[in-house]
């Protein structure tokens, strides 16, 4: 069978799973998950998804009744008019899997992506 | 062509043949609370939507605010017996209140209401109030007969100490059923069914000062952990925290220097009925009954310490990670 194979056809076969490994490659740097994303939801409506870096810098109001910032790698919710306050004093999240939830506005920021120690915290 | 096509066949297998399982992740609202379900394997997305069906369809059944609720129907039925499906439910808890000689108690429901805690009208009531309220506590007003239950004394039930263990539960086994393996976040109830493709799921135990970090970690599979702490839902007055956790003896939020407790068991109903039981009891009681009934247990105190049972390192992994926040790991 090897010498039915051309010349041709060796390198397709080769440049194919040069291909493939370095897609592999990709997509386990994917997997890994180098990035970190905040995202914010109101119910389940996603309404911003932002790419955290060390220099973000940013501010999310939400209908008013909101306030998120971004800053760096993690975010929080640093205003809320809810009563409880629960959201405000969940604090600032810096790894993916952390969440602070606004019960009473049905209002979730959240950090995903990047790979982290924990898969879920318990309060 | 069919050279070219046949080349591509490595290509798809090392980019189709993942090593890792498909996996589904939701959020939702439900029991009043924040939930999430993370499921890995076949057919992911088709669990993940049973697995919010079936906490709906439980906080329809055992909510007490709802008026289309099972419980809802029963603590307005004045004494008279009812028969519910939500019986099932309430038998799951007497148990639990037995074994914890009545710490765990879900007929605390009229000094919920008395001190609102977690709501607008959050305050410190008079001690008469209290005392009135009190007259209606006691788990010895449920009578479960079969599917039929009456509620004596004027007394009213609060399942929120059970229902999402319940559901944690139910829904742990809707996964297995369903050959898949994730991890369930219902409120403070978490369940890891089966392993994260191969590994244990690491649970953050939440630094009470601090709930999106964390003080230790348990690795575990095939097991729910629950927390209860003072730290959730509390309002202060005159300098002093009043939380949601109440001591069914004194009608007062437990004030027994502890700032949580987290259990980890099988059954995520013991679990959460215990986490109540054991802050009501304090550490040094709720220890003591932890090495005598075998549970595995965690006690983060008001003094930055944190103690684990004996039970903890037979079943499960446990890291300390608190030193930086000023805790030191007792035992």
């Amino acid at each position: 069978m090897l010498r039915r194979l051309k010349w041709g056809d060796a390198v397709i076969i080769a440049a194919v799973l040069l291909g493939a490994a370095a897609l592999a490659v990709v997509l386990a740097v994917q997997t890994a998950g180098d990035r970190l994303y905040a995202e914010v939801w109101r119910g389940s409506e996603l309404i911003e998804r932002v790419a955290l870096t060390d220099t973000t810098e940013q501010t999310i109001e939400v209908d008013g009744h909101n306030t998120v910032i971004l800053s760096g790698k993690t975010a929080r919710m640093a205003q809320a008019d809810c009563h409880d306050q629960v959201c405000v004093r969940t604090g600032t999240l810096t790894h993916a899997g952390q969440v602070a939830v606004c019960l009473p506005n049905k209002m979730i920021v959240k950090l995903v992506g990047a790979s982290s120690e924990v898969d879920v915290i318990v309060s | 062509m069919k050279r070219f096509l046949a080349a591509l066949l490595p290509l798809f297998c090392l980019t189709a043949c993942a090593p890792k399982a498909q996996e589904y992740s939701t959020d939702f609202f439900a029991m009043n609370t924040f939930m999430q379900a993370r499921v890995l394997g076949q057919d992911a997305q088709q669990t993940a939507t049973a697995v919010e069906q079936r906490v709906n369809a439980l906080d329809k059944l055992l909510s007490r605010t709802r008026e289309d609720s099972e419980i809802y129907r029963l603590n307005h039925a004045n004494g008279a017996a009812i028969e519910t499906e939500a019986a099932a439910y309430i038998a799951l808890a007497l148990p639990q209140i037995e074994a914890t000689s009545g710490s765990f108690d879900p007929t605390v429901a009229p000094l919920t209401d008395l001190w609102g805690i977690g709501t607008e009208a959050a305050h410190v009531p008079a001690q008469e109030e209290i005392n009135q309220a009190m007259a209606h506590v006691g788990w010895e007003n449920i009578q479960v007969n079969g599917s039929q239950v009456t509620l004596k004394n004027g007394a009213e039930i609060d399942l929120g100490g059970i229902a999402k263990g319940a559901a944690a539960d139910e829904c742990a086994q809707i996964l297995r059923d369903a050959g898949n393996e994730g991890l369930l976040a219902l409120g403070g109830n978490i369940y890891a069914v089966g392993t994260n493709n191969g590994k244990p799921w690491v649970v953050g135990i939440a630094d009470p000062d601090d709930t999106a970090d964390y003080l230790a970690t348990v690795a575990v599979q095939e097991l729910s952990v629950v927390t209860s702490g003072d730290y959730e839902r509390y309002f202060e007055q005159d300098g002093k925290r009043y939380h949601h956790i109440f001591n069914p003896a004194t009608g007062y939020p437990a004030d027994s220097g502890l700032r949580g407790v987290t259990v980890i068991d099988q059954s995520s109903v013991r679990a959460d009925a215990m986490t109540t039981a054991l802050f009501v009891m304090g550490l040094e009681k709720g220890m003591a009954f932890c090495e005598q009934n075998e549970i595995a247990a965690v006690f983060i105190t008001s003094e930055k310490e944190i103690y684990t049972t004996s039970k903890v390192s037979e079943i499960c992994e446990f890291s300390f990670v608190g030193e930086d926040k000023g805790y030191t790991y007792a035992s």
